[in-house]
């Protein structure tokens, strides 16, 4: 978290250095271990490349899904999918419990997450209160860059959540990151101070940095809660009552079962300074494009057969959670590999050994984008920032659903939109870089202004 | 890769200046060497491409340099016309700087200039020559603007010694 952003020649030799690092085997395998980097196969071609991200992306998939302890820690005692419960990235932070109104400090790790008032009279739950990937109240409901909400076939706004684990969370309390004094007093303390999340190790046998951003859909009368990995949620939605802030919601909790349409994994290795993009989906969720229209059988998630709606366009506004919207029409504009489909019959028929009903087999690897051209230190080169993204674009479809497709700077890619990610102190790039998370622009003041700076 | 791609590569590098890994590096998501190769193949008459390539080739073959294999292309004898081949090496030029094909020459197949993509412009080389970015598209961080850019051999592997205006 001390070492300044830095410079690095030109692209070839490092991501070749990375590949002479001895990596453990990479056969399929349930296991709640979170693989500390890829293994990678010789020779490697972009293509062999991203067939052992996309490994990664499963191992990961499994291991944060393993079912977990009541500490988090996960059960070794069971296999993923015996029974759906609880799992490992869920006892995570969620962002809400690290930036704290008026910047206080973040509980400690292991303290239970506090309720907003309306849901504490409720029985006890997971707290969804997003609905897009932007945090504060005005954009509570919509996703990236005021795209709109996603919208069920129940007529129902999904909603999301980011957690992050125990290593970021550390990296963000014990450097003060979750204020804006704190940032402030961070980067002024040491010159050469500049955020730099953990990278997974392999050597040390430790897992770096890792965040999760997950959307749930809310279960109705015709969905199977057999079909999914189901919550019971708190559904909370912030009141608004400023007409200018956007259409007048009654704050309200529900608690409603919720199941998982949506998953990102994003790890940092010493492999990927710009981390791992991994992105799963309910094999449910939406057809592709490419798909002929009569062959859409469905049902699907967020795709009606008999709709005539327009395809991939966000409800008209207001956006109101609070009030049933027309269901979305929504496709995949960026259709899978064959290699990623093969990947994903592998281990969905690997869960199938455990449980031939297992809720997680019918989850998707999507794709996996990571840094072709990468530093071999875990810093990020000013030369290449970005690291050469491959795949140049990935959109999952419940979490970038109206900016998928393959136009530059207007399409989803992960590394291209969060390298845009900055403190609170952007006084220079040193001080504004974020390290690829936009949480950090969630830190409020400790006076009580919550507005960036 | 066909020994065409390979031959238009090590000729790029020549005519260019930058090095063969930088132009298609062994790990390449954008991947636009076979498509800049398809793009002058479709727009270029087979018997001038060839040529070049086989005088590429020869020279390769032979260990001549790289300046000096340039030179040879690029050389018009005398008073003469500029011949055909020499055009194309500097449509091919072009190409790889700028993103835009200028057809060398008028004939059936000229259908005026264009970028050929929104890849090719974005990372043609001349940006990075100028160690800036492309006009709307820039991967740097927030504030990039208040920083000394990158030295010019990060950015294409060729060092700023000798390099009038550039940073090292």
């Amino acid at each position: 978290m001390r070492t300044e952003v830095s410079r690095r020649g030109p692209l070839g030799c490092a991501l070749i250095s990375v590949l002479l690092s001895p990596h453990v085997s990479a056969t399929p395998s349930l296991s709640p271990q979170i693989p500390f980097d890829a293994s990678f196969t010789e020779p490697a071609t972009l293509s062999s490349l991203q067939a052992n991200f996309d490994e990664l992306s499963w191992q990961t998939f499994i291991a944060l899904n393993w079912p977990a302890l009541d500490d988090g820690k996960p059960n070794t005692g069971v296999t993923i999918g015996k029974q759906d419960g609880a799992t490992v990235w869920e006892s995570w932070k969620e962002s809400y419990q690290i930036f704290r109104a008026k910047g206080q400090t973040p509980l400690p790790w292991d303290a239970p997450a506090t309720l907003p008032e309306a849901c504490k009279a409720l029985k006890p739950g997971r707290l969804l209160q997003q609905m897009g990937k932007v945090p504060d109240v005005l954009d509570e409901f919509i996703q990236p860059f005021e795209s709109g909400p996603l919208v069920d076939q129940n007529g129902v706004y999904t909603r999301n959540e980011i957690v992050i684990n125990q290593s970021m969370f550390d990296g963000i309390v014990s450097n003060g990151l979750y204020s804006i004094e704190g940032q402030q007093k961070f980067f002024a303390s040491n010159p050469n101070n500049t955020v730099a999340f953990s990278c997974s190790s392999a050597d040390k046998k430790e897992v770096g940095a890792v965040m999760v951003k997950a959307s749930w859909k809310v279960l109705g009368p015709n969905d199977s809660r057999q079909d999914f990995h189901t919550v019971d949620a708190l559904v909370y939605t912030p009141g608004n009552s400023d007409p200018g802030k956007g259409p007048i919601v009654e704050e309200s909790c529900v608690s409603e079962p919720v199941g998982l349409v949506g998953l990102h994994m994003v790890h940092k290795t010493a492999s990927a300074a710009q981390w791992v993009w991994s992105t799963f989906e309910h094999v449910k969720n939406v057809p592709e494009k490419t798909t002929p229209v009569t062959q859409r059988a469905g049902p699907y998630l967020f795709y009606n057969a008999d709709s005539q709606s327009a395809i991939n366009q966000p409800p008209p506004r207001p956006w109101n959670p609070a009030v049933k919207a027309t269901p979305s029409q929504i496709v995949r504009e960026v259709p899978l590999t064959e290699a990623t489909k093969t990947l994903n019959a592998t281990y969905q028929a690997l869960l199938r050994t455990a449980n031939p009903q297992s809720v997680w087999a019918n989850y998707q690897l999507i794709s996996t984008q990571w840094p072709s051209d990468p530093p071999n230190d875990c810093q990020v080169s000013a030369a290449n920032p970005l690291g050469s993204p491959a795949p140049s674009f990935l959109a999952n479809a419940t979490l970038e659903t109206y900016i998928q497709g393959t136009v530059p700077q207007a399409s989803s890619s992960c590394m291209a939109c969060h390298g845009n990610a900055a403190t609170h102190v952007t006084e220079s790039p040193r001080t504004s870089f974020a390290d690829f998370t936009y949480l950090l622009e969630r830190a409020q003041s400790t006076s009580g202004q919550g507005a960036k700076q | 890769m066909s020994t065409d791609l390979v031959n238009f590569i090590g000729l790029s590098s020549a005519l260019i200046g930058i090095s063969t890994e930088h132009l298609a590096p062994t790990i390449d998501p954008v991947g636009l060497p076979p498509i800049f190769l398809d793009y002058v193949c479709a727009r270029v008459p087979p018997e001038a491409l060839n040529a070049l390539l086989s005088q590429y080739a020869t020279l390769a073959a032979d260990h001549v340099p790289p300046d000096e294999i340039a030179r040879q292309v690029l050389a018009v004898p005398g008073q003469q016309k500029v011949p055909d081949a020499v055009l194309v090496a500097r449509s091919i030029m072009k190409l790889w700087l700028l993103g835009v094909w200028y057809p060398p020459f008028a004939g059936p197949k000229f259908d005026g200039s264009a970028v050929v993509s929104d890849q090719a412009y974005i990372y043609s080389w001349a940006w990075k020559i100028a160690q800036a970015h492309p006009m709307g598209y820039s991967e740097s961080f927030f504030g990039y603007w208040n920083s000394t850019p990158p030295s010019l051999e990060a950015l294409t592997g060729v060092s700023a010694n000798g390099q009038q205006g550039a940073l090292s």
